[in-house]
């Protein structure tokens, strides 16, 4: 059981975005999509998100041929958090998480549970009243990143759950940066395949279990981060001379741009 | 409420309750003064009837004896309550689809006449008015009465499909291609509609001015029959894809990842409202500004849910027509004043200043 895509390609006009991609989106596992500006780590979120259809090669989920899914049934073990949201109606925070269980049919008690206890956990509680469209970046981050997780937050009888996300803390401080990534790690040691586009070379080092780098298109490299993290690699893949040394406190490498 | 009160209910999860509740209030309050101003709509007028006469009509039809006069019977039974019945019809139709539109669009300021349907309908009829003499005479009896009604609800449908047509590609439906079509089709349409208008004779241009300017006067049982079987049931259609709508103002994607069919429910929206739009313009002209105001009205007291928006609307619309012809019947009795200008000249500036607190108060 997992989410995979295999020998994966995908133009669009005469512009190659993805060539022979294969990836494993392990249940419980997060892994890490990484590489420069361009890379196609969108295109391939996208593709795994169903969101093109017009790709060649395999894609599966849960053993079962992915456009075999309907789209209904795929929302309760598919979340995606998309790089930005642009609502621009009023709804309150506890209205936009609880749209997180639209595809599921349980009780509006138990959904209510649910969003309040995700807003708990990403911070969200004293702002629940709050209309979306006057919160800042950040917050409106955390709003569409409580959403998803309240849409995989429970097991459905249809196999494990994969969440997908699209630079989660691209506008969120430090503090929050961590936050999130630690309640997604949360996720996935409760058994939920994350991948996530992430930019930070060190957030990704600390929190995902197999970092995956593209460029131009393609797979360059994977593995898990003491594997992955070298410099030559990251040299030519950044164009910036980058130094690889182990982190003063964790067992992890720490990555050094110079 | 006390800061003790809100942590309570905060900690209880009960803003969307609270605001749900709010909804159902508002639901339930404009159906009570909706009734009221129903029973006062058909006091009013040249003979003068008691509310309470009209309400022991109104009694009487669910079985409970009442004596009421055979004149005043009549007024109420073939004049009255079918021009009230029809307002009702069209101004929910109106703020229905006007709602939908705005959450299809994911603009609060769109509204129907963007997806061509009113150039449409307006064309069609007008077309009609001016060469109907040289083949209405041709057309089998019953149709003959209907024919404007007809024709103008056939171009309103049309030149939406056109429109859809026009913006669906490959890829699917894009929305600014929608709205530049739309645009653009009501552009020709508007011209199609100036040479009918150059053409007609001067008792041509009475009756395209009053069409063009909405009316409610010219409503029959037969009218309200026919607006009914499209309107209640298009309306209704509508109001079932509440939730999904509330997850496409999110967003096309993200409705997608929530498993929204995005195309296809955007697909039946545009016609469900194309045919509530049709339906209102073929039995009562054009009637501005209910489908814009009366939805943004809403959507300021209670929220956007459109679970409560759409029936909230459809009560809000309603009872904004039922006024306004109360308005347009009575402000210059005998005569009567186009019940499109009294929509227009009440919403006009009323939008004018929507406008302004919208600056001043953020995007609502």
């Amino acid at each position: 059981m997992n989410l995979s895509a295999s020998r994966l390609n995908l133009d669009v006009g005469n512009k190659r975005l993805l060539s022979n991609i294969s990836i494993e989106v392990q249940p419980g596992k997060m892994l890490a999509l990484m590489g420069p500006n361009g890379a196609g780590k969108s295109s391939l979120l996208k593709v795994l998100a169903g969101e093109h259809s017009g790709f060649s090669g395999e894609l599966t989920l849960n053993k079962e041929r992915y456009h075999h899914w309907n789209s209904s049934k795929r929302a309760r073990v598919l979340g995606v958090l998309p790089q930005e949201s642009s609502l621009n109606f009023p709804f309150t925070v506890e209205e936009v998480v609880l749209m997180g269980r639209l595809p599921h049919s349980t009780s509006a008690p138990h959904n209510r549970a649910i969003a309040y206890e995700v807003m708990e956990r990403v911070d969200l509680t004293h702002l629940s009243q709050q209309v979306y469209p006057v919160l800042s970046g950040g917050e409106k981050q955390r709003v569409q990143l409580a959403r998803v997780m309240t849409q995989v937050w429970e097991d459905t009888g249809l196999g494990p759950r994969y969440f997908l996300l699209d630079e989660p803390t691209s506008a969120l401080d430090l503090c929050h940066q961590h936050q999130v990534l630690r309640q997604v790690q949360m996720l996935a040691k409760q058994g939920v395949g994350v991948l996530a586009v992430l930019h930070d070379l060190n957030l990704a080092a600390s929190y995902a279990d197999e970092l995956v780098f593209m460029d131009q298109a393609s797979v360059q490299a994977k593995g898990c981060p003491h594997e992955v993290l070298q410099p030559a690699l990251l040299s030519r893949l950044y164009n910036t001379v980058v130094d690889v040394i182990p982190h003063p406190t964790q067992a992890r490498p720490l990555v050094v741009a110079s | 409420m006390t800061s003790y009160q809100k942590a309570t209910l905060l900690t209880d999860g009960g803003v969307a309750k609270a605001r749900a509740w709010k909804g159902q209030v508002c639901v339930v309050s404009l159906s009570v003064v909706l009734f009221v101003v129903l029973l006062i709509s058909m006091a009013t007028g040249p003979l003068d009837i008691p509310v309470n006469t009209v309400f022991s009509l109104l009694v009487s039809y669910i079985g409970v004896d009442q004596s009421v006069s055979p004149a005043v019977v009549q007024v109420i039974e073939s004049i009255r309550l079918p021009r009230a019945v029809l307002g009702l019809l069209v101004g929910s139709a109106l703020a229905v689809s006007g709602a939908t539109i705005q959450g299809v669009f994911r603009n609060p300021l769109a509204d129907p006449t963007l997806i061509g349907v009113s150039g449409g309908a307006a064309l069609a009829a007008v077309t009609v008015v001016v060469f109907g003499h040289t083949f209405i005479a041709y057309l089998p009896g019953w149709l003959q009465n209907y024919a404007l009604l007809i024709a103008a609800f056939t171009g309103g449908l049309l030149v939406t499909l056109l429109v859809s047509h026009i913006a669906t590609s490959a890829l699917g439906m894009s929305i600014s291609t929608l709205l530049l079509a739309g645009i653009a089709i009501g552009i020709i349409t508007m011209s199609g509609v100036g040479v009918m208008t150059y053409l007609a004779d001067d008792t041509q241009l009475r009756t395209l001015t009053f069409w063009q300017m909405g009316s409610l006067g010219g409503a029959t049982w037969g009218l309200v029959v026919a607006a009914a079987t499209l309107i209640i049931p298009a309306c209704l259609l509508m109001m079932r894809y509440a939730t999904r709508l509330n997850a496409m103002l999110l967003g096309e994607a993200e409705a997608g990842h929530l498993g929204v069919n995005v195309q296809l429910v955007r697909r039946r929206l545009i016609i469900f409202s194309a045919l509530a739009v049709g339906a209102s313009v073929a039995v009562s002209g054009m009637i501005g500004f209910v489908g814009l105001v009366i939805p943004h009205l809403v959507r300021m007291t209670i929220g956007p849910d459109h679970r409560y928006l759409l029936p909230a609307s459809a009560l809000a619309g309603a009872l904004f027509l039922l006024v306004a012809d109360m308005v347009a019947r009575t402000l210059l009795s005998p005569a009567e004043i186009p019940i499109g200008l009294v929509t227009a000249i009440i919403g006009g500036p009323f939008f004018i200043g929507l406008i302004i607190y919208r600056g001043q108060h953020g995007a609502f």
